[in-house]
């Protein structure tokens, strides 16, 4: 463990990836939530034009 | 070929094909991504100016790499979307600009944080480099705010496109800025005329992180362009058949 945190600039470079799985987290939420929205959107108008 | 970019560029075909596609390129790129942090964090020897602190290169040079990668992608989909009227173009310029946006930011971030303990300071007006890409992100978000402001979704793609294609020019300035003007930014390591200039322990960790930070990301814009797609085509037939179709499954 002390290792891990023995790296020169470990702060520097943790804190860098750290950021970047954040990112990555942040945009798959964004892009699965959108999926999720836009499907239920789309489903919810054509019900409703079906019942017309 | 023509045919088949006419096929891969019709709004059903494309659906079902990035169906598919998605789950295999993001399992691919994150075992990539796994590969790469491991190899680069743990296994690549550290490098004999920077110390440890050049290992942000792991995560840095994916995040710009896919900075102006996305905003190539859109502006050539802005053209083809003007030009040819092309409908999955402007599906996948819309879709893209969110990503490209979280890029850009992360490039920037990760930038900074190299900065502070190699030129001692955490960002530098001055610097072509840096406010080059801090201009690329101002793009992005001048882009997603004319396309909000526009209700008539035709006129929104067209004017939008027009201003991908204007900020474009900032694409070429960003890559050549550290050799156009002098700058605290380093000089490219990869794309060289005489091959890459870091040595191949360190090199491949950086590859695996490139390759998989890509596929990763392609497989967001799938998602978010089927997305923008079934959106777009909500009164097509394919779109009632599909999701009735998915209702009674």
């Amino acid at each position: 463990m002390l290792e891990f945190f023995s790296m020169g600039y470990a702060s520097f470079v943790y804190s860098s990836f750290f950021i970047f799985f954040m990112v990555l987290l942040i945009c798959t939420k964004q892009s699965v939530a959108l999926n999720k929205k836009y499907h239920r959107k789309v489903k919810m108008l054509i019900d409703q034009t079906d019942t017309k | 070929m023509m045919k088949f970019i006419h096929k891969l560029a019709s709004p059903p075909h494309f659906y079902s094909i990035s169906s598919v596609l998605i789950p295999w390129l993001a399992i691919t790129g994150l075992i990539l991504i796994l590969f790469g942090v491991v190899n680069g964090l743990f296994i690549a020897p550290p490098d004999y100016q920077q110390g440890d602190a050049y290992r942000i290169i792991y995560v840095h040079v994916p995040a710009a790499y896919i900075s102006m990668m996305t905003y190539t992608l859109m502006a050539v989909s802005s053209v083809i979307a003007l030009i040819w009227r092309i409908k999955l173009a402007n599906a996948i310029t819309v879709s893209a600009a969110p990503l490209g946006a979280w890029f850009t930011f992360l490039a920037l971030i990760t930038g900074s944080i190299w900065g502070k303990p190699m030129w001692g300071t955490w960002w530098e007006w001055g610097d072509p480099r840096l406010t080059s890409e801090l201009l690329m992100l101002f793009l992005y978000f001048g882009y997603m705010a004319l396309r909000a402001s526009i209700s008539d979704e035709k006129k929104a793609d067209q004017l939008s496109s027009i201003l991908i294609l204007v900020g474009a020019i900032n694409v070429p300035v960003i890559h050549y800025s550290v050799e156009w003007w002098s700058s605290l930014h380093q000089t490219s390591t990869l794309l060289k005329i005489d091959g890459p200039s870091i040595a191949t322990s360190m090199l491949i960790p950086l590859l695996s992180m490139i390759f998989g930070t890509t596929l990763y990301f392609l497989s967001l814009l799938l998602i978010r362009t089927k997305s923008e797609v079934i959106m777009r085509q909500k009164s097509s037939r394919w779109v009632k058949e599909l999701l009735k179709g998915a209702q009674n499954a």
